[in-house]
This record gives C-alpha cells, structure tokens and sequence, in this order.
C-alpha cells in the first residue's frame, strides 16, 4: 500500500550515489528500484511523522506515522496542505513563517523555546516538536518537516514538575514538623527545669546549713540530692542539644580560628580536676594551624573528649592533646593512660545512651550523650571520629574538623557538580581566568561528598546526573548544616526554574550558558567572595 | 546596720521557687517583696519602689517584657536593674532579654553563688 501511495506522487526519490557501485554491466533500474525500495522503508521505519512540503504548503509526501498521529489517511494528507495540521487560533499567521523559511533554509528546529501544537483530524490538539530541512526536488526547494508528537514527553515533565511540586510540599511540612518538635523541646526543657531550679536550689540552701546544722548522714543524705538532680540537669541539657542537632536546627557559625587558643583555654578549664588526681595534662599542637569550623562546638567537643579522657584516667597518668594536617583537614588526638576500652565496645562507645559496663568500672558519672554529640557535631564539620584503644593500655580519641589554609585570603571556589566532561571544562575555563579555583564531581554522590570535604564558596549543579538525581543533591546540599550556607547555581537544559528554586537552588541558568551570565550570578548572589570579578 | 537595708522586689509565680529566692535573699541581708505574677508586680511597685527586681519572665497575665516595659512607666522605676530568672534555655533568647533592657539574664536552675554575687554588683553599683 505504501508503495502504491508513494507512486501517486509525481516525484521520485534521488539515487543516492552510495547506492550505485561503479562497476561495470551495472543494473541500472534494477539499483534504481531497489535504492527506491530502501528509501521507503527508511521513511516509514521512521518513528516521527514526515512531511515534504512544496513551497505552497502542499503536502507532496508523508509516511504511515504521519496518518496516526494525525488521524488523516495518505490520500488525504496529500492533498492538505500543512496549515490544515495547525490550531484554528495560530493558522492565520504560518503562512509567514513559511515564507519567511525560504528566505534562509537551513536545517533548524522550528519555534525553538515555545511548545508549538498540532491539530488531529478531529479537532484534537497535541504538543509537537518540529525540525525543519530544506531539500532539492524536480521543481524547486521543498521542506522536510520531521514532527514528533511530544504528548508523552509533555505529560513526563508535567509529571516530573508535579512530583517536584509534592517534594516541595513535603520539604515544608517536613520543616513545619521540625519546628514543631523544637518548640515542643524547648517547653519540655523549660517545664523539666523549672523544678529542679528548687529542687537543687533548697538542697543547696540546707547544706549550707543556714537553717540549722546537719548531722553527718544528713548531709551525706542532702549530697545524694544534689549530685543526682546536677546529673539529671546535665541530661536534659544534652538531650536538648542532640534533639536540636538531630531535627537539624543547631546551625554552625563557621569562622576562620586558631585551635590552640581555644584548646589552651579548655585546659585551663580542666587542670583543676586533673590537678586533684595528679593526672599530667600536655599539647603538643603548632600554633601556626587554623581551622574553619564553629568555635562554640568544637570547644565543645574538646570539653567532652578531655573530661572523658581525665575522668577515666587513674591517679598519676597523663593527657596528651595532639594534631597533625591530613590533606585539607586537620587530625587533632586526645590520647590518655586511662582505662582503656575493649574492641567490642569500641562501636557501640558512640550511640546514645550507651555506657560500657566493663569500662566505665567504678565511674558512673555523665550522661551517656556526650559521645553521640561529639559524632554529631564532628560530622555536621565534615569530619570523623576514630577511637583507638586496648583495655589497660589507654585510649586516643582522633577527629577531624576542616583546615583553613588560606590565610584569610584564598581565590574564591567554585565546585562544579557536571557529568560531562565538556560541560564541567567549559564552566572551569569560564571561571579560572577571572582568578577563580575550581573542583569538579562527576556524581551526586561525588558532588556532596566534595562539597562536604571542601565547603567551596558556590556550587554550580547539574540536575541530569547519573547515580543520584540533581534534585537529590541540592536538596542534602541546602539540608546539611554544613553547606546549606553554600549558594547552588543550578545549571541546566531543563524548564524547571521555578522548582529549583522551591528545592533551595540559589539561581536557575540554562544551557547553553555564557560567561558573562555565571560570573554575573556569582557577582550577584556571593557578593562576598565574587565582587571583584 | 551602717547601710540602709536595700529592698528587692521577686516577682514569681511558683511558690517554691519564691520562697526559695526570698530566702536566700533575705539571709543575704536584703529585705524582700513578693509578686505572685507580673499584674500584681506593677500594683506593688506603685506604693513601693525596689532597690532592685527579680522577674520570671514566663507568668501568667504578663510576661516578664511586658511587666519590664510597665515597670519603666512607673516613678521611680526608670532605672532600677531588673533581672530576668528562666529556666527556658532556648539560644537567642538571653540576647532577647538584654535587648529588651534587663540587666542581666539568670538562667533556673539558679546557682546560689552566682545569684548572689550579681546581686551585690548591681546594687553596689546603684548606690555609687
């Protein structure tokens, strides 16, 4: 049927000159019917409708997708002219186009950035993309035009902007609930210690005895009070805390600091105690380092690590406060001569709550919490924890936090989260000349894992990655503590401006992107480190 | 008493934690006045004005900004410190406090040590 058809038009397709070896005795008809044969299964093969178009608008040629997704037969597409296929409403206007076509024919998509529609015989209308070729016939130029019925790819990205649209709803309940649980925890916390501000508070009072003297089983009895409520006050202070960092609202400050003004000043703090149990306490850290972290928590967690250390070591012992530079990080050590801690305790040292009999012979005292905290706040930095020990032998305490070595005056970087070398090359040389450094990842895994390890001053993110979606990414990317300061520039082909927004992108480029267009959102959104691009 | 005995004014809702401030302040040497919320603070401070107040600042009828902000409207009062005592521990809050124009920002439980020698300090600098 489709070779009846094809003869009821008046032209026949070229030779190709691919088609005819150049031998000698060569069959011309018989290569001319078969090069005529492969043409036509090529056209029909095709999984797009085709239409050559004369220069009137006629429709010369079409193959069996055009009748399906048109709902026209051969016979009478061949006797329509394209404006036929076109919305009632944009009709008028086509024949413009047309014209305007052959001024400058050349094989182009055509209304590039509009969704352009197509009328079905029955009126129906349907999403299309169109490319356009201007090919030689018998009497003149005429117009290949390839039409996909863009109905499925519509309904996909509609799909994909609706489930971006649920993401962004659940991304605010998600943070209502959050909110919610914070402010349940901080009436908890008030209604927990608003009566032990009497209780401690009376207990205090009687021991002082202002009120009559105590006999020495009364106050043995009164310091049994007082110890147990300052106890039960320091765990409603840490479950505060790690309520607050697990329902992610703790917030880091970071700042560009000395470690070993701060480690000094905790010593001080501690020496008392440590005095009192003749336990020796030593650092051995350059003064030159300086780290990029929160000052408040990482006093924090070398308050936790030392009391530990001091408190599990036996009279006579020694402290030693240690760091060394590990690539972009720095390694500081809290080693000791205490107690030690066996290895199948050595995991479970870290959660919540967890107390390990064997080690914690003889010294009941702390929350169980401290240790979940320091993970907690350690990993918000980017960084690790390690223990290393063996019963009777002592413990070292290692974790990592983030060096900065820029001396306050490092070029800007910039991470490039890219998949495709090319796109990742082509941003790095748009960025290196104007002073700026850059890193690439070439996964979401990748991409956090960097942006982690090295809290550039801005991300560019594609969102068609492999392994992990870009909208995965920058949603860790602006949920994490520790980069959700961190502008994302997402760049991509896609029309999803106003979801990325919504999920946390800072800006929205589009590929093909200019030089000009990422240097002018850096200026823009991290006037701090890009102003004098 | 060489000195005049100086008068502090506690403004608290719950009983044992009044009581308990009345007494270590009074064994402290202070004369004390009690306020069972904010309401009935700024009728006491009417007839009576405080070398120095000690507010909660989560009561009924008032909150203790709202019972500060009265208390600055009162004669008298335009520069008496007053400290605000609570046991919510939330961050930002004690920036809140001082902003609003309390002298200082006590968190419960209270440490007795502490509360006292506060104390001495803004009174002593009252009377120079």
């Amino acid at each position: 049927m489709a070779i009846a058809l094809l003869s009821q038009s008046h032209w026949s397709p070229p030779l190709h000159p691919d088609y005819m070896p150049l031998t000698s005795g060569f069959d011309y008809p018989a290569a001319a019917a078969n090069s005529a044969k492969r043409f036509r299964d090529l056209l029909e093969a095709a999984p797009d409708s085709i239409l050559e178009v004369e220069p009137g608008g006629r429709i010369v040629l079409c193959n069996a997708v055009s009748e399906r997704i048109f709902g026209y037969s051969r016979q009478e597409l061949q006797s329509m002219t394209v404006e036929d296929l076109i919305p009632d409403s944009s009709r008028g206007g086509h024949h413009h186009l047309r014209e305007a076509y052959w001024k400058k024919p050349t094989l182009r998509p055509m209304g590039s950035g509009r969704t352009l529609l197509a009328q079905r015989r029955d009126g129906s209308q349907f999403p299309v993309e169109i490319s356009l070729s201007p090919v030689q016939a018998e009497d003149g130029l005429h117009v290949i035009a390839i039409v996909r019925d863009a109905t499925e790819r519509k309904a996909a990205e509609e799909q994909i902007r609706e489930v971006n649209q649920q993401l962004a709803m659940r991304n605010h309940d998600v943070e209502r609930a959050n909110r919610l649980k914070s402010e349940f925890l901080a009436s908890m916390s008030h209604e927990l210690r608003t009566p032990l501000h009497t209780i401690i508070g009376f207990t205090e009072l009687l021991a002082e005895e202002a009120e009559g003297p105590l006999n020495d089983k009364q106050k043995r009895f009164l310091q049994h009070v007082h110890k147990d409520s300052l106890h039960l006050l320091a765990l409603i202070n840490d479950i505060l805390d790690l309520s607050k960092i697990e329902a992610g609202r703790m917030d880091l400050h970071r700042e560009r600091f000395n470690p070993k003004q701060v480690l000094l000043e905790t010593l001080t703090g501690m020496q008392q105690i440590a005095a009192g149990k003749n336990v020796t306490l030593e650092e051995r850290v350059s003064g030159d380092l300086h780290v990029f972290a929160d000052r408040t928590r990482f006093r924090e967690i070398l308050n936790n690590l030392l009391s530990n250390a001091v408190k599990f070591t036996p009279e006579g012992g020694f402290v030693l406060v240690s760091a060394v530079k590990e690539g972009r990080k720095v390694r500081f050590s809290v080693r000791d001569t205490g107690i030690g801690i066996a290895a199948e305790d050595q995991e479970a040292i870290f959660d919540k709550f967890r107390q390990v009999s064997s080690t914690t012979r003889g010294v009941r005292e702390g929350t169980g919490l401290g240790l979940a905290i320091v993970k907690h706040l350690v990993e918000m930095h980017g960084g690790n924890i390690h223990l290393e020990s063996e019963p009777g032998q002592g413990s070292t305490f290692s974790f990592t936090m983030p060096l900065d070595a820029s001396g306050g005056r490092e070029e800007p970087l910039v991470l490039i989260i890219e998949d495709e070398p090319g796109g990742r090359e082509l941003l790095a040389s748009y960025l290196n000349p104007a002073g700026i450094r850059t890193e690439w990842a070439a996964t979401g895994e990748q991409g956090l894992a960097k942006a982690l390890e090295l809290v550039p001053d801005a991300i560019t993110l594609d969102l068609l990655l492999p392994s992990r979606t870009g909208w995965a990414v920058l949603r860790e990317l602006t949920s994490h503590p520790l980069t959700a300061s961190i502008p994302v520039l997402v760049v991509s082909v896609l029309d999803e401006d106003q979801a990325a927004l919504d999920n946390g992108a800072t800006a929205y480029l589009r590929k093909p992107l200019k030089k000009e267009a990422l240097l002018r959102a850096l200026r823009q959104h991290v006037p701090a480190r890009f102003s004098t691009l | 008493m060489v000195e005049q005995q100086k008068t502090i004014l506690v403004v608290e809702d719950r009983d044992a934690s009044r009581e308990l401030l009345r007494i270590i302040l009074e064994s402290a040497g202070y004369a004390v006045i009690e306020a069972v919320d904010g309401r009935d603070a700024l009728e006491i401070a009417q007839q009576t004005v405080a070398d120095l107040v000690i507010m909660d600042v989560y009561m009924p009828f008032l909150t203790g900004f709202e019972a500060l902000a009265g208390l600055r409207l009162l004669p008298g009062y335009n520069a008496v410190p007053v400290v605000a005592l609570t046991a919510s521990a939330m961050t930002g809050e004690r920036e809140r406090a001082l902003a609003a124009g309390f002298a200082e920002f006590l968190t419960k439980p209270v440490n007795l040590a502490r509360l006292r020698g506060l104390i001495r300090e803004l009174l002593r600098t009252e009377t120079i």
